[in-house]
């Protein structure tokens, strides 16, 4: 397809696809289901409750590497424990240590506070796929008691494809973005995602069960240009440690700036443009 | 499933449903845009299927100005009491190979409200025009035995419609090999190419009274196709009264005459992304 710029799409249509008019529903990739796996403990603990569901009156999702490395250096303040993790399927570049505890693993755990077991952050480095989010965001739901939570879900964007009226060479970036769903009544700290700007994939997927199931949740996304992780861009969050839900679940960090540099400096491995 | 956001019960059965679907150009989702946005509908439910792609985004037919959040869904559906309208308007495309398992729950879903009427909106390739069918209007209709009975020759005198022509099948076959076939109603297939799950809602709606509005369009900026397709579906629903240009001379400087009766949602802007720095060109 030819568009009106007059690059050449390997596509007919951005709607539809030709093939699918065939029928050929077979003819799918074949892929794992996520998977919810809770800890020994949580599991013996969960056994006591009724509804199998972990109790928590907040929650903090941080999906990618710049809301991960905000969360691990300013939100998880306090004594966390590792209570659980959502897995799906890994690509074939994805890396993983063997303690699985490095800020560049690709992982997914559940953490809970320990001074506060309702507090909960879900940190979430690996790609799940827009097709299966949905799977992904009915089992977090389905084993988390977050109707009454307040919900934080931080991501990070490109601004490649952030529309406005201002030319993207004059955009101030990073800058935050929010969106929050009819029961979040508090006012997020920053602007309100312009139209026609839109979110995908995972965070936009777990935003629509959150609005559609009536929870109280908010998403701040810091729109970024650099492709690696960058201090500007994680310390783009900042703002967000002065309102709900995050200001009532922690602390000033007096070691953030060392923690950071740490972060920068084993991610600076994968980035090897200049090398 | 679908989750209404109020706990009334809906009593749709003398409301007439629109659904366009995802397909070419995207046609159907603008006219249900101008529809949704020009009759100010309200949203009473959301549509929350493993079938579709997410995506979230402030409201789209919120002012210019608004500063407010509402967050809207990939899926939502949108009711007008006033003119006894229910809209479906889905802004994401499939999952690749589901498209099936949504278009069966979909049509469940519609069986199940009883609605007076259907409307689905669509489009097909202009590409996949047959000679024949080169000349003239770029609408087509369906129409299910139940519209066929209720509306009669309403579509062809006063709106001037044509009904699909069906193929005997495709790759096309050779003039001979559709001899025999051509008289055998049974060997005629229905091709829309392009038109999403269309011909599968319209296959399984036959009990209801159903008409199929598509038209013959390209990919591109398809803002006059949503349009065009949005007066049609206007010319029959009588959804909002066109105001005539009382000034003959204003009417011939504006190549868009008439235009203005639609209100054009914000979400339409930028279409083709951000403004550029005018500096580059000097």
């Amino acid at each position: 397809m030819a568009t009106f710029f007059g690059e050449i799409l390997p596509v007919t249509s951005r709607a539809v696809d030709l093939d699918e008019d065939e029928d050929d529903e077979e003819a799918l990739p074949i892929q794992c289901e996520p998977i919810l796996h809770w800890s020994k403990r949580m599991r013996a603990e969960l056994e006591k409750t009724s509804d199998k569901k972990v109790p928590c009156s907040n929650f903090v999702m941080a999906i990618g590497l710049e809301a991960n490395a905000f969360t691990e250096i300013y939100v998880k303040q306090f004594n966390y424990e590792r209570v659980g993790g959502i897995f799906t399927s890994l690509g074939d570049e994805d890396q993983l240590t063997l303690s699985n505890a490095s800020p560049t693993d690709k992982t997914c755990y559940i953490w809970r506070c320990h001074s506060n077991p309702s507090i909960l952050v879900c940190q979430c480095n690996r790609h799940v796929s827009a097709d299966q989010s949905f799977q992904w965001a009915q089992l977090l739901v389905d084993n988390i008691e977050l109707s009454t939570a307040y919900i934080a879900v931080l991501t990070a964007s490109d601004t490649g494809g952030y529309c406005s009226e201002v030319p993207s060479s004059d955009l101030d970036t990073p800058f935050l973005r929010a969106l929050k769903t009819e029961k979040f009544m508090a006012s997020p700290v920053c602007k309100i995602l312009e139209q026609p700007n839109m979110l995908t994939g995972l965070p936009a997927q777990l935003m629509s069960f959150f609005q559609v199931l009536r929870y109280k949740a908010v998403i701040y996304v810091c729109f970024k240009e650099n492709k690696y992780v960058d201090i500007l861009d994680v310390k783009a969050f900042m703002s967000i440690l002065n309102v709900t839900p995050i200001k009532d679940i922690t602390e000033p960090n007096k070691n953030a700036e060392q923690m950071l540099r740490d972060i920068m400096e084993l991610h600076a491995v994968n980035d090897t443009l200049y090398m | 499933m679908y989750i209404s956001t109020s706990n009334r019960k809906h009593a749709w059965q003398d409301y007439t449903l629109i659904v366009p679907t995802v397909s070419v150009g995207n046609v159907g989702q603008l006219a249900a845009d101008l529809v949704i946005s020009t009759l100010w509908m309200e949203r009473v439910g959301f549509i929350l299927h493993p079938s579709l792609l997410p995506c979230v985004g402030n409201n789209p037919f919120a002012h210019e100005d608004a500063t407010s959040c509402k967050m809207t869904t990939c899926c939502e559906v949108y009711e007008s009491t006033s003119t006894q309208v229910v809209v479906i308007q889905q802004r994401a495309p499939f999952v690749k190979g589901r498209r099936k398992e949504y278009a069966q729950w979909l049509s469940a879903w519609i069986k199940e409200h009883n609605f007076y009427q259907v409307a689905i909106l669509t489009s097909t390739f202009a590409q996949e025009r047959l000679d024949h069918q080169l000349v003239g209007s770029p609408f087509r209709i369906l129409k299910s035995p139940a519209m066929e009975a209720r509306s009669g020759e309403f579509f062809k005198t006063k709106m001037d419609l044509q009904d699909l022509e069906s193929r005997v099948s495709f790759p096309a076959p050779s003039r001979t090999q559709q001899e025999p076939n051509l008289t055998n109603p049974e060997s005629k297939l229905l091709y829309m190419p392009g038109s999403g799950i269309a011909k599968m809602l319209f296959e399984d709606c036959q009990s209801l009274p159903v008409l199929v509005l598509m038209m013959f369009v390209s990919e591109g900026d398809n803002a006059g196709d949503g349009l065009a397709i949005a007066d049609q579906l206007n010319q029959w629903l009588n959804l909002i009264t066109i105001k005539k240009e009382a000034n003959k001379e204003l009417q011939s400087h504006h190549v868009a005459t008439g235009i203005m009766k639609w209100k054009i949602p914000m979400s339409w802007k930028l279409v083709f992304g951000s403004k550029f720095d005018q500096k580059l060109y000097q």
